[in-house]
């Protein structure tokens, strides 16, 4: 136990050292405050978009529907979560090439990512623009779009509660 | 009716009689009074009371049924009698059977999915018990918990109400609900799916203080696919939407894993079922195993308690576990008769070291994934301060999963092109570099983990 404890003291000194040092942090939102409902709104309008972009066949798989998040440190809200399926295109790179410009038009920062394996998933994610991030996911066996709103304002829990009285 | 009438004018002649008591006792100081029995005892006799005529009116409402074409079968009478239900669910309950024998009895009760209003109708006691039956199918034990969870809710809040009136009747139980109103409240908030995928059921509740409980997102009657999702030190109920929400995202990451597969449905269940330790400096607990060791049996039980409901269809079986919650998970998985499909642990506290690597651990495949381990309060924000930490000052379980010798297949959570790193120990940061933030290498890892799928991670 004395072991412990001086461990924790060191742990502890150097803390005070950290706490010290002040940090300017930034909400994770950006933009313009949106109300909720134009939080949903946008998010649906981008990722339906973004499917129309890839032909026909996409479906709602979830949403949009109320999810966690901080606007900033201490600063809980909601945001509005949405994805959609589709089928697999006979070129899942070209596709997620596709997505990527046309994100990339409405103001997005993209970035893509690729899984592990010999028949990996490709993706691109984007933050920015008019919703919070949005994720295209294409594997060989079928697409996904992922949409997440900007944070704003809320009480999740109390939505919550509300919403099953 | 008469019933119900003649319960208000009983209970406002006890309101009555309690308020010109308490002016009594008040006024006459001279009056030495040490409990008051019989005005407590009149409100439980009016509740119990309010519970027969609920009873009534289910058995009148299997006449107006019936009434259509004129005839009622005894079986049919036999199934919305409440007493008969009550004495056979009382039969089931008392008899000490294990989950097996439960699983095996309970379709001799001719119940289905469609009398979960009905269980709602059930004495409290027998309430309590069945919602955490394990052998009992999922369906059943989440009517009867969430009617206690509401019942639970109304008591604390009535007597919340009350606290200024002078003739309100102390109830201790009640007192007891209000002081747990929080975790309640966040229980009630988290059985909501708010429109994302995924049918919620309140699984397990129990009585303690804070209650303990487990969420499921999804059928875990018919889901093919399970994740047991175990939260670590400092978690509680009383954030319930917290974990709730980072299994939802656990859930929707398993989707989009296996999109275009076929899918008989999957479940997460966010499992707050044992009392975690608290955080440090509060406490050192998180560095012993006593938590760790009362969680990882509660854990076994429920997991035998799936394997027995679901024994003609078993589903694949998955352990997620997170800091101390993997500490908790180790013991449930070297317990006997539990064995699961795959072990993930994240921010891993310690496996125990009376374990020998992955392959003490009862699970075809074991997974971890560890941030980038940096120095507490000086490098925050950076990385994971507290796994690491966690390990070091115990010394009961200082092993780490994603060491080398230990035999897991590990995966990265640093970050990768296109995917956020993981840069606090947590689940969830406002930033969203927690384990099960969207968009982090760690939560796609996990997705593919937990869908058998390793030959996608990232490493």
């Amino acid at each position: 136990m004395n072991s412990i404890r001086r461990k924790l003291i060191n742990i502890g000194g150097s803390a005070a050292a950290a706490l010290l040092a002040a940090v300017v942090l930034t909400s994770c939102s950006g933009g313009p405050a949106l109300n909720a409902e134009e939080a949903k709104k946008k998010v649906v309008t981008f990722v339906d978009n973004s499917t129309d972009a890839l032909g026909d066949g996409w479906k709602v798989d979830s949403g949009p529907g109320l999810g966690k998040c901080d606007r900033g440190p201490g600063l809980g809200g909601i945001s509005y979560v949405y994805i959609k399926y589709g089928p697999a295109g006979q070129d899942p790179a070209a596709d997620v090439d596709t997505v990527e410009q046309l994100w990339k038009r409405q103001g997005m920062t993209t970035e893509r990512y690729e899984s592990g394996g010999s028949d990996p998933v490709r993706g691109v994610r984007g933050t920015g623009g008019p919703v919070g991030s949005v994720d295209f996911l294409a594997s060989s066996e079928g697409y996904s779009i992922e949409g997440d709103s900007r944070c704003v304002a809320g009480d999740f829990d109390q939505i919550s509660r509300d919403s099953q009285e | 009716m008469t019933s119900r009438a003649n319960d208000s004018a009983a209970e406002a002649k006890a309101k009555a009689l309690a308020s010109s008591w308490a002016a009594f006792t008040s006024s006459s100081t001279w009056v030495e009074v040490e409990g008051c029995t019989f005005v407590n005892g009149y409100e439980r006799f009016l509740a119990e009371n309010r519970a027969d005529a609920a009873w009534i009116d289910r058995v009148a409402d299997a006449f107006e049924r019936a009434g259509g074409d004129g005839s009622l079968l005894n079986t049919a009478i036999d199934r919305v009698n409440d007493d008969e239900l009550v004495r056979d669910l009382s039969r089931v309950l008392d008899g000490g059977a294990g989950p097996a024998e439960i699983a095996a009895i309970w379709p001799d009760l001719g119940l289905t999915r469609e009398d979960a209003t009905d269980i709602a109708l059930l004495p409290t006691s027998v309430l309590r018990a069945l919602g955490n039956l394990e052998g009992a199918p999922y369906w059943a034990r989440s009517a009867a918990n969430i009617e206690m969870l509401d019942r639970r809710i109304d008591s604390a809040t009535k007597f919340l109400d009350d606290l200024g009136r002078p003739d309100r009747i102390y109830d201790a139980a009640a007192r007891k609900d209000a002081e747990d109103l929080p975790a309640l409240e966040s229980i009630k908030a988290a059985m909501t799916n708010n429109d994302r995928k995924g049918k919620r059921s309140l699984i397990s509740f129990s009585a303690d203080h804070p209650p303990l409980a487990a969420v499921s997102i999804g059928d875990l009657d018919q889901a093919s696919n399970v994740t047991w999702a175990v939260p670590g030190m400092g978690s509680s109920t009383g954030k319930m939407t917290d974990w709730s929400d980072a299994a939802q995202n656990v859930y929707d990451q398993q989707g989009r894993a296996t999109v275009g597969r076929h899918d008989d449905g999957r479940a997460v269940v966010a499992w707050m079922g044992y009392k975690a330790p608290p955080k440090p400096p509060a406490s050192g607990q998180v560095f012993g195993t006593a938590y760790a060791e009362d969680g990882g049996a509660k854990l076994a039980a429920s997991i035998k308690g799936l394997d027995a409901v679901r024994q003609n269809d078993m589903p694949k079986v998955n352990v997620l576990a997170h800091s101390y919650g993997t500490t908790t998970a180790s013991y449930a998985l070297t317990a006997a008769g539990v064995h699961v499909d795959s072990f993930t642990a994240i921010a891993s506290a310690g496996i125990p070291d009376r374990i020998h690597g992955a392959r003490g651990l009862h699970a075809d495949m074991v997974y971890a994934g560890q941030a980038q381990v940096v120095k507490p309060f000086i490098e925050h924000w950076s990385g994971d301060e507290w796994a690491a930490v966690g390990r070091d000052l115990s010394s009961e379980h200082t092993q780490d999963p994603t060491d080398p010798d230990f035999g897991a297949t590990t995966f990265g959570a640093d970050g990768a092109p296109g995917l956020k790193s993981v840069r606090d120990h947590a689940v969830h940061t406002w930033y969203g570099g927690g384990y099960l933030d969207r968009n982090t290498e760690s939560l796609q890892n996990i997705g593919f983990a937990t869908t058998d799928q390793p030959g996608r991670l990232i490493k």
